[in-house]
């Protein structure tokens, strides 16, 4: 099981890393375009989140909710219970 | 391995590789190995939906097990597999490495490396043909509308002309979604980088005067179902997957299959099924 703040702390610095800002200067709530992601750049995200995290993440969840606080939120519950 | 002789060693190496892009295909498309859309049923697992999309083919083009059927993209070889229900296959492919799978995997059905615009056969006429998702490589991008639905028609005019009377065509193919190309974004290129696809409405212009549209199924949703089984298939077997292409291949292919589901999910993309009836000459 991974916990929202780790998916959050995942994709802050996968963004982060992407868009060159230290993970903790990521701001959580921005929504994916105002970061500067366009669609390509959220299916990076969505590929290397779901090898960080090894659970599968599912594009459409990315571009739905667009920020990193929603898009945790998301999958944190989507996940089977263990 | 160097002190193999040289004689031996390429063609294995060679069949060796070609086993290893199948083996890979097989990870995450499944027993069926069928690259395209299936026909999904309430609980269905990706296999039998595609299993049923097979018998909903054979069904609509009246296949029997003595049919003669032409399929037109072959591909890995999902139709070819459902003999002899699925009757007697000729298969064209354009891709070597497919041809040799499905050559070796079908020995008794004729599996042949060719455009179907260098296909003839003046010996036999086929009592079906089936196009799963090859329709979508028919027109390269910048072409005017007017000589995309030319170059369809050619594809029609053909069909006709190797079908027995009152024969059936089945097309299955993605099409623009609503908004058509120009409202699409990058998502369509993306998937087909080297294709435009038709719209629906070229199709059936296309078509007219040879066929005559007898069903026609619009079902993306069928689709987006389709890639997801697909992209999560290929998430599961990531470690084999990456064992046998490497781990650059892996990750095209799961942007290539995000794009599709994106693609599906937003309506840049579509879905048809048209069965069609070869009409008599006037």
């Amino acid at each position: 099981m991974n916990s929202r703040e780790d998916i959050e702390n995942s994709l802050a610095g996968i963004i982060g890393d992407l868009i060159g800002i230290a993970p903790g200067q990521v701001d959580r709530a921005a929504r994916f375009d105002v970061l500067g992601l366009d669609s390509a750049a959220i299916v990076s995200v969505a590929i290397d989140l779901s090898e960080e995290l090894g659970m599968d993440i599912d594009p459409v969840d990315l571009m739905e909710q667009f920020t990193i606080r929603g898009v945790s939120a998301i999958i944190a519950s989507d996940q089977p219970a263990s | 391995m160097t002190g193999m002789a040289k004689t031996g060693a390429p063609a294995a190496a060679i069949r060796h590789h070609y086993d290893e892009d199948a083996a890979f295909f097989r990870l995450w498309l499944g027993r069926s190995m069928a690259y395209s859309a299936a026909l999904w049923g309430p609980g269905d697992t990706l296999d039998e939906a595609q299993n049923r999309k097979l018998t909903w083919i054979m069904d609509q083009a009246r296949i029997g097990p003595g049919s003669k059927v032409l399929d037109v993209g072959c591909g890995w070889g999902s139709y070819t597999a459902v003999h002899p229900e699925g009757g007697i296959c000729t298969g064209l492919t354009l891709s070597p490495r497919q041809r040799q799978y499905v050559q070796a995997h079908f020995p008794r059905q004729r599996i042949l490396l060719q455009n179907w615009q260098d296909f003839y056969s003046d010996e036999e006429a086929f009592d079906a043909m089936v196009s799963i998702e090859s329709f979508e490589h028919f027109a390269m991008p910048g072409l005017t509308r007017k000589a995309k639905v030319d170059g369809y028609r050619r594809f029609f005019r053909w069909s006709a002309g190797r079908l027995v009377r009152g024969g059936r065509l089945v097309v299955q193919t993605n099409v623009w979604g609503a908004g058509g190309p120009v409202a699409n974004d990058f998502i369509g290129t993306e998937i087909f980088p080297e294709s435009d696809l038709p719209a629906v409405d070229e199709i059936l212009e296309a078509c007219r005067g040879y066929f005559t549209v007898k069903l026609q199924v619009e079902d993306p949703e069928n689709y987006l179902k389709t890639c997801d089984a697909w992209r999560k298939n290929l998430h599961r077997h990531r470690r084999a997957a990456v064992e046998q292409v490497g781990v650059d291949q892996v990750r095209r292919f799961q942007r290539y299959l995000h794009y599709a589901k994106l693609g599906f999910h937003r309506g840049a993309v579509g879905l048809v099924r048209l069965i069609l009836e070869k009409r008599d000459p006037v």
